[in-house]
């Protein structure tokens, strides 16, 4: 991503991203073009996150690579693929394996 | 450019007349993009298209059947999005100097940072892929390429920061 880092404690545990065996999970990954305060802006817009965390997942998209943005079903976590897409960023589904 | 700036239920963009006349041929020239992959006509192996419709799945199967179910209306609403693009745009109003004022509604934000995603995905992508794997564009265009990613990430953000951050009247 394209932007300067501040400072914000990357490792929070929040159960509404804590997935279980047989979960889908929707995985943003860093990409070399999408602006920082974009890729913030489409998880408040999207996922309706508050700006605290919509910032904390975008860090972890930009430090980590990835970062895990919702779980849950396979067909809600398709959805969430294919509007990720649609606002350009790269975006993929996996199973929670036990 | 100027920065965007709040008025209203509206964000204005001031544009020189040739920067209005450059968005405008961008819209148009990712319009085709996304008309080629809505009609089945385009080339899923190009980089760009590849980038725009990206896998969802890490096994090939699964993601070329995902592609398959979703692309018709993945371009359309893409497509839909550069068309409110083009639609402001075409409204614009000529100020002092001959600049430029799009005015765009508050509900059409949403398609205007995408869509202004979607054109720096497609320039960054031609740039990315080098001078030696184009025909038709030189060292010198692709330079071009990047100075316009550059143009449109300060037009995104600012935007960004005018939706985000404005407070209304």
């Amino acid at each position: 991503m394209q932007g300067i880092a501040s400072d914000v404690d990357l490792e929070v545990v929040d159960e509404s991203l804590s997935a279980t065996d047989g979960d889908w999970i929707t995985i943003v990954w860093d990409d070399p073009v999408n602006l920082m305060t974009y890729v913030t802006y489409v998880f408040r817009t999207y996922f309706g996150f508050d700006e605290a965390k919509a910032e904390r997942l975008m860090l972890q998209v930009h430090t980590n690579g990835r970062a895990i943005v919702s779980a849950g079903g396979r067909e809600q976590q398709e959805l969430h693929v294919s509007a990720m897409h649609g606002y350009g960023l790269l975006a993929t589904l996996e199973r929670v394996e036990g | 450019m100027r920065p965007w700036a709040r008025d209203g239920d509206t964000l204005v963009l001031e544009l020189t007349a040739d920067e209005a006349t450059m968005l405008t041929r961008l819209v148009s020239q990712v319009r085709q993009v996304f008309v080629a992959v809505r009609d089945g006509e385009a080339d899923h192996a190009d980089p760009v298209v590849a980038r725009l419709f990206p896998d969802a799945y890490d096994d090939d199967d699964l993601a070329e059947e995902f592609r398959r179910l979703t692309a018709d209306d993945q371009a359309a609403l893409r497509l839909d999005r550069q068309r409110a693009m083009a639609r402001d745009l075409a409204a614009h109003a000529t100020v002092a100097d001959s600049r430029v004022r799009v005015a765009v509604p508050e509900a059409s934000v949403d398609a205007w940072l995408a869509g202004i995603g979607d054109i720096r995905i497609v320039l960054h992508t031609r740039v990315a892929q080098g001078p030696e794997n184009h025909l038709d564009l030189s060292a010198e265009d692709l330079a071009q390429f990047q100075a316009v990613v550059d143009w449109l990430g300060y037009a995104q953000g600012s935007l960004v920061e005018a939706v985000v951050g404005g407070t209304r009247d």
